[in-house]
């Protein structure tokens, strides 16, 4: 059963995702940056470069990765839905979440870029819930999928 | 940190919102229409102006409900919310629009990405939307970006 308290943990970890989401796609990339923990690592597979470790690496990477693409805030919309949020402890919990990629940019004919599963940890630290791990299940159009790590 | 009380008030807000869409895409109109204050602003941009105070707004969107449509041919899905409770009686929020004509028939479904960007307020009948607009971001682009957020 779900206690009220764990419903507070539960929806700060929701809002982290959805904070993730408005950040990257609005190019806000120091916000974005500072909702992972200091040590952690985005696992988007060789086509992104490898593993990204640490919070400078990360915020570097979404700099480079932003600023390559080039375009508006909000050329893309990073839609996630399906939010499946585990607590392991105190400190740690585990979500999967479906992610509905969009090119949103004016005069694009087919908007559906990705379909994909986000699969992540947190840690609860002194300035609340950061991602701590993210990793990209990709389902279609190319698909390059691991089983879930923790769920 | 999100204490208990905040988050029957996002609750409250997240319903508020879904409420919007149940009853704008299922032809309710009276029931949509008392989701907003009785000052509430309706900036839908250069397409569709900007509509002031509940008689108005009633009027606006009784006409768009008028002019077509089965229930539910139309799907308001709204996801990713991002809400902040600013005090007591105000509150913001941004969430992602996708927009879905669902007629049978239809080849193409997909209608528009947006973002809305909204204001509501505590009223003595619960939280209600004070302002609402969109950032229109596909296929046309009209951008105001977020709101004190």
């Amino acid at each position: 059963m779900v206690t009220p308290q764990e419903l507070c943990e539960i929806e700060e970890i929701k809002e982290l995702r959805y904070l993730y989401t408005h950040y990257y796609d609005g190019q806000r990339v120091e916000e974005l940056a500072d909702l992972f923990t200091e040590d952690a690592v985005c696992e988007f597979g060789e086509e992104y470069g490898g593993n990204w470790v640490g919070r400078e690496q990360i915020y570097n990477n979404y700099k480079n990765f932003i600023s390559g693409e080039g375009g508006d805030p909000h050329g893309v919309m990073h839609a996630v839905v399906n939010p499946w949020i585990r607590l392991a402890d105190e400190t740690t919990a585990h979500g999967r979440w479906y992610l509905l990629d969009l090119r949103t940019t004016e005069g694009i004919e087919n908007p559906l870029i990705l379909f994909g599963i986000y699969d992540e940890d947190y840690k609860k630290t002194a300035d609340g819930w950061k991602i701590h791990r993210s990793r990209i299940d990709f389902l279609w159009p190319r698909r390059e999928y691991q089983p879930s790590s923790h769920l | 940190m999100v204490t208990i009380a905040d988050l029957c008030e996002i609750e409250e807000i997240k319903n508020l919102r879904s409420l919007y869409a149940h009853y704008y895409d299922g032809n309710r109109i009276d029931e949509l229409v008392a989701l907003f204050t009785e000052d509430a602003v309706c900036d839908f941009g250069e397409n569709y102006g900007t509509w002031t105070g509940k008689a108005e707004i009633h009027r606006e969107y009784a006409a768009a409900a008028a002019g077509k449509r089965p229930d539910y041919g139309i799907l308001h899905n709204v996801t990713n919310p991002w809400i902040r409770l600013v005090d007591e009686t105000e509150a913001r929020g941004r969430w992602y629009l996708i927009n879905i004509r669902s007629t049978v028939g239809e080849e193409s479904p997909l209608m528009l990405c947006g973002i809305y960007d909204e204001v509501y307020r505590k009223t003595a009948e619960g939280w209600k939307i004070a302002r609402t607009r969109i950032d229109f971001l596909w296929p046309r682009r009209e951008i105001n970006g977020p709101t004190d957020l």
